[in-house]
């Protein structure tokens, strides 16, 4: 009589385990779908920073043939311009396939566990266009650094997999994804491509700094705000030998502000390399055990967006606009013969 | 960084941040200036084409010229110290710049 009982209570516990099982697989999923978004989110935002930088770095040289002396040659010629355009044009592309991967990621957490959505095949057809817009980065006299041709193939497969409904495989090709994207992300930033974007900027913007300080073009009493501002005082210079002590602190200033903007780009781009590699392990966990028990997207993340916020206060997205090729960037007088 | 992306973006740090003063110490003569600024934007062209290639140390001519433009480097910083003599100065630069441009034609 008692034996009934046992079976329905074997197969109801074994129902249970099953079910919590398939939850479990399915809350890793997501988690990873989720956490993956956010690295692709911080990514995007990553090269959209760099790019609005390599623009400021054009208007920069647009600057300096305004205002340094010079007679027909121009220190930053049309040609120059166009290769940095196309600098820009590749990582903006670079940011849109990071943007494209982040759609894809939302959409496979709203997969998991659910009915397909009409978003995730448009976030798929999305990220296919993408890939096939993403060429390598350039170089006018030899091979280009190439976009890793699994980014292409898995990024296809996701696609299949997700008009098709294959929740359960599409883990291992985003898994291929994120490891190719690691390759290509480290490729570019091992070879200290954008440590050196960003350095050359600041170095370009310190030049014209000091050169402003030199000609009296700027306020030196700002350096005096550490010690004027707590009393509410506001500086003043009676006359120009006045300036000396405070242009020689002006200029030790933008070096050693120079020095910890560059370290701290450093860090950053460091940072989004180990941000993906861990995303990568935990995706390939995901695929090949059907688990993935890390919670909360890579702390490091921290590091790259404390960057990327830094650099929005000195360069905001709307004053960042690649001027045309020939434009003038500045109001300020042309210096084509000028002494001042 | 690789070796020779160094090389390149150390020579157009070191222009970047003393054009300024070349230019003011050619003191208006037209000749010179055109001279500054069209080795400042090759070398500007050259370091923005090798910005995207992947470099390799192991080629022996590279690492030749890597060590060629420091030595280049350090007669270019002492030069500069001596900025009267601008015509000495910029042949300085010329050859510092076409070196520059070897080693952005090897990578």
């Amino acid at each position: 009589m008692k034996r009934p009982h046992r079976l329905h209570r074997y197969l109801a516990l074994l129902l249970c385990l099953i079910f919590l099982s398939s939850c479990k697989t399915s809350d890793d999923a997501k988690a990873a779908a989720k956490q993956l978004a956010t690295t692709s989110t911080d990514l995007a935002n990553y090269y959209g920073t760099l790019s609005q930088v390599t623009t400021a770095t054009i208007t920069l040289g647009g600057l300096q043939n305004t205002l340094l002396p010079h007679a027909d040659i121009l220190p930053f010629p049309d040609s120059n311009r166009t290769l940095l355009n196309t600098t820009l044009s590749e990582l903006q592309k670079r940011s849109d396939l990071a943007k494209a991967l982040q759609d894809v990621s939302t959409a496979f957490s709203n997969l998991t566990g659910s009915t397909a959505p009409t978003d995730v095949s448009d976030a798929a057809s999305k990220l296919a266009s993408e890939l096939n817009t993403l060429k390598a980065l350039p170089s006018p006299a030899g091979s280009p650094i190439p976009i890793p041709s699994a980014i292409g193939d898995a990024g296809k497969l996701i696609v299949s997999l997700i008009q098709e409904h294959e929740e359960r495989k599409i883990a291992p090709a985003l898994d291929a994804t994120v490891n190719a994207l690691k390759g290509l992300f480290s490729n570019e930033e091992e070879s200290g491509a954008y440590d050196s974007l960003y350095h050359t900027y600041l170095t370009k913007a310190a030049s014209l700094a000091k050169y402003s300080i030199e000609k009296n073009w700027v306020d030196e009493t700002s350096v005096l705000g550490p010690a004027l501002q707590p009393f509410g005082l506001t500086g003043k210079l009676n006359s120009k030998s006045d300036a000396a002590p405070l242009q020689a602190a002006a200029e030790a200033e933008i070096d050693e502000t120079t020095q910890t903007l560059d370290a701290a780009h450093q860090k950053a781009s460091a940072a989004m390399l180990q941000a993906i590699t861990d995303m990568g392990t935990r995706m390939h966990q995901l695929a090949t055990e059907g688990r993935m028990p890390s919670r909360g997207a890579p702390v490091m993340l921290t590091t790259v967006e404390n960057w990327i916020n830094t650099v929005s206060t000195y360069l905001p997205a709307s004053a960042t606009t690649a001027p045309a090729a020939g434009a003038s960037s500045t109001t300020a007088p042309s210096a084509k013969k000028s002494k001042n | 960084m690789t070796a020779a992306l160094q090389a390149l973006q150390d020579q157009y740090d070191f222009l970047t941040a003393n054009l300024p003063k070349l230019l003011e110490a050619c003191n208006g003569d037209a000749g010179k200036e055109n001279q500054i600024n069209a080795q400042y934007a090759a070398c500007e062209a050259n370091y923005t084409n090798c910005i995207n290639k992947i470099f390799n140390d192991n080629d022996p001519s590279v690492q030749a010229l890597v060590a060629q433009m420091k030595t280049q480097q350090t007669a270019l910083g002492a030069a500069v110290k001596h900025i009267g003599d601008i015509g000495g100065v910029i042949t300085a630069i010329t050859t510092a710049v076409q070196t520059g441009a070897s080693l952005a034609a090897k990578v």
